[in-house]
């Protein structure tokens, strides 16, 4: 197993198909990282909403808990 | 006294319930984390710059390396929505809607990812970025199949009704995924038939299909962390009401 370019400027050209195989790979990238941040967000939101509820408030909810 | 051995293991029951099941899927988050992006950034260095360039195809067939898992995972993650949807209509378990919704967004990205990196395939490869050929056609589908249910998620105020209709759709749709396994064998398609199949050799070159199962493995260990991560989101949501999670957010900050 070795590298299959001659160099870095083959790497990214990649004889001519460079522009579709690496928007190929930055389009997943952005999207799997939506796709981790976006409940990772939603968990810490929804934490923030419930800690800043006063002590023995029930089951009242506020309306920055409402979210969609 | 004669005491009873219970009929299914603890974990199960764990499993099912919305704080075993946040309790135990903790310790899970890290490893499947370090995993996932292990075997991408891996599978992707690997495919990207070390794995041979088809002879025909040159090196736009490098995108392979993230079209098939994708689509893959669309294919898989749509029968652990519609299983989960089952689940909830037949035996009421309160985790299982919970899990469909969390399968909904996560399967319409991938599925996204594969119509995508597969129009960018093949513009070098077939000269245009998209036909309306049954393979490409059905998984559009699959993808409106996918919206169709985070919109019934939508429409109702009701999570208990929304479930149910979301499940009745998800179910519905099953029927299109033997069209997209066979749409390569039945029609005449610019797609190339299946590059894995369970039970052939692979068509590949060893030098190419590695990284091709180091990617597949990588983007399974990432469906895994979505999905958990999305299903405990969705249990704060709904059991925000419960001592726990109060509990939960005033105490931990991770």
């Amino acid at each position: 197993m070795s590298f299959q370019f001659d160099s870095l400027t083959a790497f990214y050209t990649m004889g001519g198909h460079g522009p579709f195989v690496w928007l190929s790979y930055l389009f997943t990238l952005m999207v799997l990282v939506w796709l981790v941040a976006s409940p990772l967000l939603r968990a810490r939101r929804l934490r923030a909403a419930l800690a800043r509820r006063r002590p023995g408030a029930g089951h009242h909810r506020s309306a920055e808990e409402k979210e969609s | 006294m004669a005491r009873t051995r219970p009929i299914m293991p603890a974990w199960f029951h764990r499993l099912g319930s919305p704080k075993g099941f946040y309790s135990m899927t903790t310790p899970w988050l890290p490893w499947l984390a370090a995993a996932s992006l292990v075997l991408l950034i891996g599978g992707a260095v690997w495919g990207l710059g070390f794995a041979p360039a088809d002879a025909k195809q040159g090196n736009s067939f490098r995108i392979i390396y993230i079209h098939v898992p994708s689509a893959f995972l669309a294919l898989a993650g749509y029968y652990v929505m519609a299983v989960a949807g089952a689940i909830g209509l037949i035996w009421r378990m309160k985790l299982s809607f919970v899990a469909m919704k969390a399968a909904a967004p996560l399967g319409a990205a991938l599925t996204l990812i594969s119509l995508v990196t597969g129009a960018l395939w093949g513009k070098p490869t077939w000269g245009t970025y998209w036909v309306w050929d049954a393979r490409i056609t059905s998984m559009l589908v699959l993808f409106f199949l996918y919206l169709g249910v985070i919109a019934l998620h939508y429409a109702y105020t009701n999570g208990e009704a929304a479930g149910k209709a979301a499940a009745v759709l998800a179910l519905v749709g099953t029927a299109n995924i033997p069209i997209i396994y066979k749409s390569v064998d039945w029609w005449y398609t610019l797609h190339q038939p299946a590059t894995i199949k369970l039970t052939e050799a692979p068509s590949m070159h060893p030098s190419m299909f590695q990284p091709l199962l180091v990617m597949i493995a990588g983007f399974y260990c990432l469906y895994a962390l979505v999905l958990i991560l999305n299903i405990r989101a969705e249990i704060l949501h709904r059991e925000r009401g419960s001592h726990w999670v109060v509990e939960l957010a005033r105490s931990r900050r991770s």
